[in-house]
């Protein structure tokens, strides 16, 4: 008899409601989400042990500056090393255990906060947490695209959406939580990730045991998988993810996502230095922040709306879209300034995180239909390290380049104006890339077995 | 064993308050937070 978390345990009937999957994705990506809203607990935890101020042995900015990015590298890294399991085990056990690494990473990273033991917030939000990260980002992906064969773009958006959404959430609870904590001896932090911990623990949960998947041989009623052209992008076969890292399709996606992340990446953790420096005298650090929420929920938004655009246009035209019409928003940026236009600047820069949202969101579907739906979440794991690689790329050229510039006497209004043109010639680089993508050739796709129907779910073998 | 699951699931994955349940769980505290969010980008255009 299988065990409660394991996938035979979850096939649905056929007559099951399919909309209530994205719900159970959602649970899992807007908690895991809160990762975007991390920084919001940075100048609280510069001052754990003066409280009111920062006093010696406090830790400091750049010290707390890599709990972020071993998340993000534990993202990479997790999803790419545990996508086959993932796929093997099914939804329901990789949310579980998800759901607690997520949550004890947050309890763990309490306990190094109370302790003041940052190696300890390393080891729990950092390492365990960002396998939390990694594990759920990939879980709902292969369960979406089998259960919306027909909308694989809307369905993947609809969950990757959460990501984006997580932090909108974070933000402001975090905020809530840690002034209700804060007192003349604490600054409420220890108290607040404890909280958030078991939140998400419960939340994460609710999602993991809400998951089904489709049974063998399950279709939409009423849809009928297209019949596959020749030279169609769109495959109804499979590539393992080992044979997937092979094929050219797989390196060339990998540096479409990785430009196209390193593009938005970089904005998006200056945006508000960008705008006052810009802009200076006319935006002050409350319409900063305000602009930095805007663009999260561009950010979001876009996750969703490109990807279901995707469904319509296919996928290699939309990233077509987000290269063309980047870069010429690239361009126009610096012209922004020079113009003193704040909705101009503002404007251009909620299409770019959107496209950068979107860029996340549309990339599951462009997998499926090129590798096949079998093996999407390992292969999706494994293209995920490119993220990890835009998160060091994209930040290093916005701050090294605009230090360069100020060094070279460049006013400070115009110090980006290289990065932006930098950022569009990646765009370029990024367009050509999409454009040499191909159907992947017959003797990378497994032959063993004959191919499985469209929205067929791996479990089936 | 496996019928008796399937069936539990075809009647409640079509109940109208198991569905308005699952997505105002994700749905209302995505809601807060962006208009939340959106409360304070209004500074931005003041």
């Amino acid at each position: 008899m299988p065990g409660i978390l394991d996938k035979e345990r979850i096939i649905a009937p056929p007559s099951f409601n399919r909309w209530l999957i994205p719900p159970c994705a959602l649970a899992t990506h807007l908690c895991i989400g809160q990762a975007y809203a991390l920084s919001v607990f940075n100048l609280p935890l510069t001052r754990q042990l003066g409280v009111s101020k920062s006093v010696a042995g406090d830790w400091t900015l750049a010290q707390l500056g890599w709990i972020f990015s071993i998340a993000i590298v534990m993202l990479g890294l997790s999803a790419a090393v545990f996508g086959t399991w993932v796929q093997r085990e099914g939804p329901r056990k990789s949310g579980f255990v998800a759901a607690v690494c997520w949550g004890v990473g947050f309890l763990v990273g309490a306990l190094g906060i109370s302790m003041h033991q940052l190696w300890l917030v390393y080891l729990g939000y950092g390492i365990i947490g960002g396998l939390g990260l990694g594990i759920g980002y990939i879980t709902p992906v292969s369960t979406l695209i089998s259960w919306f064969p027909d909308r694989r773009g809307m369905s993947t958006g609809l969950a990757i959406m959460g990501f984006g959404g997580g932090a909108l959430i974070a933000s402001p609870l975090s905020d809530s939580l840690m002034r209700h904590f804060s007192s003349a001896t604490s600054t409420g932090v220890a108290q607040t990730w404890v909280v958030l911990g078991i939140v998400y623990l419960i939340f994460m949960m609710g999602g993991a045991f809400g998951y089904r998947v489709p049974a063998p041989g399950w279709k939409p009623a009423g849809w009928t998988p297209p019949p596959e052209k020749k030279g169609s992008l769109i495959t109804t076969h499979n590539v393992t993810p080992h044979e997937a890292i092979k094929t050219p399709q797989f390196w060339l996606m990998w540096w479409v996502l990785c430009l196209n992340v390193t593009a938005g990446i970089g904005v998006l953790g200056q945006a508000s230095a960008m705008i006052q420096e810009m802009f200076r005298g006319r935006i002050n650090a409350s319409a900063a922040a305000g602009f930095v929420g805007l663009l999260s929920i561009f950010n979001m938004g876009g996750r969703f709306s490109w990807a279901s655009l995707s469904d319509k246009i296919g996928r290699k035209a939309t990233y077509a879209v987000f290269f063309i019409l980047g870069t010429l928003l690239y361009f126009l940026v610096p012209a922004t300034g020079k113009l003193g236009s704040v909705a101009l600047f503002v404007a251009a820069f909620c299409v770019i995180i959107s496209m950068y949202g979107g860029g996340f969101a549309t990339v599951p579907a462009y997998l499926a239909d090129i590798f096949g739906v079998k093996y999407v979440s390992a292969v999706h794991g494994r293209l995920l390290t490119a993220w990890s690689a835009a998160g060091i790329f994209g930040p290093v050229l916005v701050n090294y380049i605009r230090q360069w510039q100020i060094a070279a006497g460049v006013p400070q209004y115009q110090a980006y104006n290289v990065t932006m043109y930098i950022m569009a010639a990646l765009l370029v680089i990024g367009f050509f890339c999409n454009l040499a993508v191909r159907p992947v050739s017959q003797r990378y796709i497994e032959a063993e077995r004959a191919p499985l129907p469209e929205g067929e779910p791996s479990y089936a073998r | 064993m496996h019928d008796a699951i399937a069936n539990r699931d075809k009647d409640w994955s079509h109940n109208p308050a198991v569905i308005a349940f699952a997505w105002a769980a994700v749905g209302l505290p995505l809601l807060w937070g962006v208009l939340t969010t959106l409360m304070k980008a209004l500074s931005l255009f003041r």
